[in-house]
């Protein structure tokens, strides 16, 4: 896409922590921290589910958001929707008919970059559970502040001066677009820059997930 | 709230370990498991860890109306919620029996008892008070929800800061943290809930885990009776009593009760001590802005694989300085290895090493009875030893 030439690697991502198998409880956990925003994910599955939510050729995903207080609201259920469409997208449900895979994400830090944050820690413990996968992904968020200037990874601040925020979503095959969510007022020329260098940006994702996994295989 | 069954083995298992002075994870019958209490950047949220069960506690306000009945005091509001996170039998968003118990259970240890001075929410008589609410959320299921949860929310209101107000004829102004300091909630009493299972209406077990809760609660193969239920015990620092509760066989035998009681006054000052001490060291944390996350949470030091986590068996006198891991010993599996045969002349004989693995990892003790693997760096390998005949 030319981008990358242009922007050789300037952008670093905010630091990333994780840890594996955080709940001992579930068939796979992850914890993954992005900057300061931090969130668990539980994954529990192939599971046997009610029959009237089973499927003759594919297992049930079934994503849980929670959020750290208040009433659960409707852009809670706007979230699990999206991380629900990206998951099936992922995994590899046709090997699993009839059963359920039950996908239980808790926020624990919001400090902007949730939704993504949410998303590649889905990705990580779903990796951790031993689900099959047609391929991993990884999420980045950007914003656009007032200026018209992208901002990867916004922090809060940005986020509530932003004119609009726009997540992608790539997988790890042929780096395609999975899931984009946008938010806000933007020109197409302006998403067009946002997607390449978001794209460019996720190769620092999977970089990391490739450390991770390499750091657990001696132990799991 | 799909059934969880527990098989005769485990039973038996279980009630005969208990019977003769035992504990599945080595701990003595009076010992609980170690307690860790993390705060996040908020106020009020933090994460409890007893042993392997975690909660998660956010107390979050809001200016309402009070009740009519009592117009001078604020509200205090419970939630607790049990997501298919801490365990695979629960359902998402569907109440079970245990949600309601805990609820009900936590409202009478710290509604009921009074340990929150609910008058200081007050902001005009009649209009105006601050609503507390707290969501506990029980992240993993590890047994002994009732005191994790509990040590949760009493952390979480203590922990929370609620924003300055001032008024000013009619108008309230709720200032900001950056404006002006927040004020800390007023808590007369700390008051902690302790559970006990009670084996054949003798044995006293507290933080019981898991498996022990539901051994303790379960009946024999021909339904009979064990005599075992859990009890919850309430009790401040002050060794007061707050709340009594008891699930399960009822008891020939008061004793038991008392002797629970004096067994709880110990470890609710431990634990109230506990608390207090990582709210104080917070505080000054934040004093001197270090930033406080709950990414803290997660290291790098160690890794957890889940064959560890999920083998619950830990021995009394195990010392791992004892146990030598013999590398020497491929050589002898070398040796051990059968001759191709003759007559399948291009047959390749694969053997991969289990103690190749072995040499790659190396256990260490962690907690006093406990071994944990961790590995070397680098990158697992299976090593091929080919022997090619001739």
């Amino acid at each position: 896409m030319g981008i990358e030439e242009e922007k050789p690697k300037a952008f670093q991502l905010k630091p990333m922590k994780c840890e594996f198998n955080f709940l001992s409880k579930s068939d796979g956990s992850a914890i993954l921290s992005q900057g300061d925003t931090v969130a668990v994910v539980s994954v529990n599955g192939p599971l046997d589910i009610k029959s009237t939510s089973q499927s003759i050729e594919k297992s049930t995903l079934e994503v849980l958001y929670c959020t750290k207080g208040g009433k659960p609201s409707v852009a809670d259920r706007y979230k699990e929707n999206v991380i629900r469409q990206t998951c099936e997208a992922a995994v590899l449900g046709s090997l699993y008919p009839r059963t359920g895979i039950t996908v239980t994400i808790q926020e624990l830090e919001d400090f902007g970059g949730l939704l993504s944050c949410c998303l590649n820690c889905t990705c990580l413990a779903l990796l951790n559970s031993g689900v099959s996968m047609r391929c991993t992904y990884a999420a980045i968020t950007c914003a656009i502040d007032e200026s018209g200037d992208i901002v990867l990874e916004p922090s809060k601040q940005h986020l509530d001066t932003a004119r609009a925020t726009m997540t992608f979503v790539f997988d790890s095959r042929e780096k395609n677009l999975v899931t984009s969510v946008t938010e806000g007022v933007f020109s197409e020329d302006t998403y067009k820059e946002a997607l390449a260098r978001c794209h460019a940006a996720s190769d620092l994702v999977f970089n990391f997930y490739r450390e991770i996994i390499r750091k657990y295989a001696n132990v799991i | 709230m799909r059934d969880v069954f527990l098989s005769n083995c485990e039973k038996n298992f279980i009630q005969k370990l208990v019977s003769e002075g035992h504990r599945l994870d080595g701990r003595n019958y009076n010992e609980s498991r170690r307690l860790d209490v993390t705060f996040g950047s908020e106020y009020g949220s933090c994460i409890v860890r007893l042993g392997e069960t975690k909660v998660l506690a956010q107390v979050s306000c809001e200016v309402t109306q009070p009740k009519q009945i009592r117009p001078n005091e604020g509200i205090l509001y419970i939630n607790v919620e049990i997501s298919p996170m801490a365990a695979p039998q629960f359902e998402a968003n569907r109440q079970t029996d245990l949600t309601v118990y805990l609820n009900r259970l936590l409202e009478k240890c710290y509604k009921d008892s009074k340990c929150i001075d609910l008058e200081s929410l007050c902001i005009v008589v009649e209009e105006k008070v601050w609503s507390l609410r707290v969501d506990v959320k029980v992240l993993n299921h590890g047994g002994n929800l009732i005191e994790c949860a509990s040590i949760a929310t009493l952390a979480s209101l203590a922990h929370f800061k609620r924003p300055d107000v001032t008024r000013s004829g009619d108008r309230v102004i709720i200032h900001t943290i950056a404006e002006k300091d927040p004020i800390p909630t007023v808590l007369y009493h700390y008051p902690v809930c302790m559970t006990f299972a009670i084996f054949n209406n003798e044995v006293l077990l507290s933080d019981p885990s898991f498996i022990e809760e539901s051994v303790c609660t379960s009946s024999t193969e021909e339904g009979i009776n064990t005599g075992g239920g859990l009890l919850v015990i309430g009790m401040n620092q002050y060794k007061e009593l707050c709340l009594l509760d008891l699930n399960g066989a009822a008891l020939y035998d008061s004793n038991i009760v008392h002797k629970a009681i004096i067994s709880a006054a110990e470890s609710s000052k431990q634990i109230v001590d506990l608390v207090k001490q990582r709210i104080n060291s917070d505080d000054t944390m934040r004093q001197k802005r270090i930033k406080i996350n709950f990414a803290d949470m997660i290291t790098s030091d160690h890794l957890l694989s889940l064959t560890r986590k999920d083998l619950s068996i830990q021995l009394k006198k195990f010392n791992v300085d004892d146990m030598t891991l013999k590398n020497d010993m491929e050589h002898e599996d070398n040796d051990d290895e059968p001759e191709p045969s003759k007559y399948d002349g291009k047959f390749e004989n694969k053997v991969m090493t289990i103690f190749e693995i072995y040499s790659l990892i190396s256990v260490v003790p962690s907690l006093p009875q406990t071994a944990e693997i961790i590995s070397n760096k680098g990158v697992s390998k299976w090593i091929e030893i080919s022997s090619d005949s001739d």
